[in-house]
């Protein structure tokens, strides 16, 4: 599968990741590397029995018990911007919840 | 020009646990913003995201009371795209193995029952919250609802009406609350709906299918009715100007607007929709064993289509009353505690369908939480089918002073002297008077004017302060009228 340097624009556009054309097209160059190695991965034959072994079998999950995560300053403390209660960030205009 | 209205509801239902789906912070609505966060739901680089099995079992429970077939083995997957109340980049979320597929949901409108068809149930966990500040150039941002769990149920294009779309919102509610999952309460975002609205227009031969709009924020089940009629209208007025062009859109996403009552276009990016879906490396996939399904099954109570059927069966009621009374579970308990108290079902129903009702909604509560005791309404919904009190009088007098004081009525009723009057001498006495201060009443009686005889019973009524047992009089002035 080619990977062309539109969709590395379109993906990068989707990540907020900003670059030149000649990034673009380097990246794809690169991105189109690694896929053909993965894509070797192909080539082994698998029997029927074998698909499982993409399942791990272990179930992992918790009891629900809460316990006391970050204090909020610290939480905070990181964060480009705060006002000691809330993260700030740049205004958003279409508010479209997901 | 023909039209077919298509309706699909996509709902988010917060699941009512301890602590968030992926990590230990405590699930609070109310608490301080940014005072239940933890290195995992703030997407922090190194941690680890680990399922609670409460939501899981919870949100399977909500997938075998739908019906929905789930699968042997599900996973989870992560949902890519950037926006603040989003810490981590990606919501963790459910692709192509979701906790539940097909399954069912029965709605009841004036006009019956409909079966509606969900497509899919899955699990996934809440965002943050914006709060857009005017003015400032920048929002706040609180990520204690981060990493709630989340359900999210959606249904196939089957409602065809604003009506239907209420109703499945409000069944879809009562299904919840009878499961004891979640709260479902809309005013504190516990349950959320996205009604998909389009139509087909058969016109000239042709058929033209309007854009799906998703309409977002509805906070009520009144306003999702609302949204839905004036969307509708809109799609129809938009399709009378600019014809076959308004199928140049596919989809796009619409707000509400409660003040005006409309709904309003909102800026979307055109490669929103391209949500990258992969399965979630840090969670391995979670086997639906026997045991759990079990374990869930048995969390099913009766539900509500089925506590319906058996109002109607085993106290006579009507289909709409017993889905009224089934809306909500402790109304529909405390129904069948005043029938085991001793009330006849259907005076029982009516009763708190309409009186207590009505002072649970002055007083902002629910019927049962409104104090009063079911045998107490038993009783006084007794002194009335027994005709020792007017209903008027129970309803006006005697019902509200049970609320207040928590009172026996039968003793309200001796105390305040609201007995009914069956003495039979004193009900002959009044009836006499009757006839000889109405003569011309009286004579149109026997003259055949059946009428006649309601001012005589208004007069008996007056002179006794409306406590004469209506039927004695009657009896007592036919009686009187066909002597002489």
């Amino acid at each position: 599968m080619p990977i062309e340097p539109d969709e590395v624009r379109h993906v990068a556009e989707l990540s907020r990741l900003e670059m030149t054309p000649e990034e673009a097209d380097s990246l794809a160059d690169d991105l189109q590397k690694i896929v053909s190695y993965i894509d070797r991965l192909q080539e082994v034959e698998l029997g029927p029995d074998d698909e499982a072994l993409t399942y791990f079998d272990a179930d992992v999950h918790r009891e629900d018990r809460t316990a006391s995560g970050l204090e909020r300053a610290d939480a905070l403390w990181n964060a480009p911007d705060a006002d000691g209660e809330f993260f700030l960030v740049p205004k958003i205009l279409a508010k479209d919840e997901e | 020009m023909k039209v077919v209205v298509l309706i699909g509801m996509e709902v988010h239902v917060q699941l009512r646990t301890q602590s968030k789906m992926f990590c230990r912070c405590q699930v609070r609505f109310g608490a301080p913003p940014n005072s239940l966060v933890c290195p995992v739901c703030l997407g922090l680089p190194g941690s680890l995201p680990v399922p609670n099995r409460e939501a899981l079992l919870k949100a399977l429970t909500a997938a075998l009371a739908f019906g929905c077939t789930p699968p042997a083995v599900t996973k989870f997957d992560r949902k890519n795209y950037y926006y603040p109340d989003l810490p981590k980049g990606y919501q963790i979320s459910q692709y192509d193995q979701p906790l539940g597929k097909g399954g069912t949901l029965e709605i009841v409108t004036q006009e019956g029952v409909k079966v509606v068809r969900l497509r899919r149930l899955h699990l996934e966990e809440d965002t943050g919250k914006n709060l857009h500040d005017e003015g400032t150039g920048r929002s706040r941002v609180d990520y204690n609802r981060a990493g709630t769990p989340l359900v999210e149920i959606v249904s196939e294009p089957d409602l065809a009406s604003p009506e239907e779309t209420r109703a499945y919102l409000t069944a879809l509610r009562t299904l919840v609350q009878y499961l004891d999952i979640s709260d479902g309460n809309m005013q504190e975002g516990n349950l959320r709906c996205e009604p998909n609205v389009n139509l087909h227009i058969e016109d000239g031969g042709k058929l033209i299918k309007t854009p799906i709009i998703e309409i977002k924020n509805i906070n009520s089940v009144r306003n999702v009715e609302r949204a839905v009629r004036y969307e509708i209208q809109r799609q129809i007025e938009e399709y009378q100007q600019k014809g076959a062009a308004v199928t140049e859109v596919e989809r796009a996403t619409r707000g509400f607007d409660a003040d005006k009552g409309t709904t309003f276009v909102m800026r979307q990016k055109e490669a929103a929709h391209d949500y990258r879906y992969f399965p979630e490396p840090d969670i391995p996939p979670i086997t639906i064993s026997a045991a759990w399904r079990s374990e869930a099954q048995a969390r099913v109570p009766e539900l509500p289509p089925a506590r319906r059927r058996r109002f109607m069966q085993e106290h006579d009621l009507g289909e709409y009353d017993a889905d009224v009374l089934c809306r909500d579970h402790h109304t529909a308990d405390y129904f069948e505690a005043v029938v085991a108290a001793g009330s006849a079902p259907k005076p029982a129903a009516n009763w708190i369908l309409t009186e207590v009702a009505r002072h649970a909604n002055e007083r902002e509560t629910t019927v049962a939480q409104l104090g009063l005791a079911s045998a107490r309404l038993a009783a006084l919904i007794d002194l009335v089918e027994s005709g020792r009190i007017a209903r008027t009088a129970a309803v006006k007098k005697i019902l509200p002073l049970m609320l207040d004081s928590g009172e026996d009525p039968e003793r309200l009723m001796t105390t305040l002297g609201l007995a009914r009057l069956d003495d039979e001498n004193l009900l002959r006495a009044a009836a006499e008077a009757a006839v000889k201060n109405n003569e011309k009443a009286a004579a149109d009686y026997r003259a055949g004017k059946q009428k006649a005889l309601s001012a005589l019973m208004g007069f008996v009524m007056r002179e006794t302060q409306g406590k004469a047992n209506p039927d004695t009089v009657r009896s007592i002035l036919e009686e009187l009228l066909s002597e002489e």
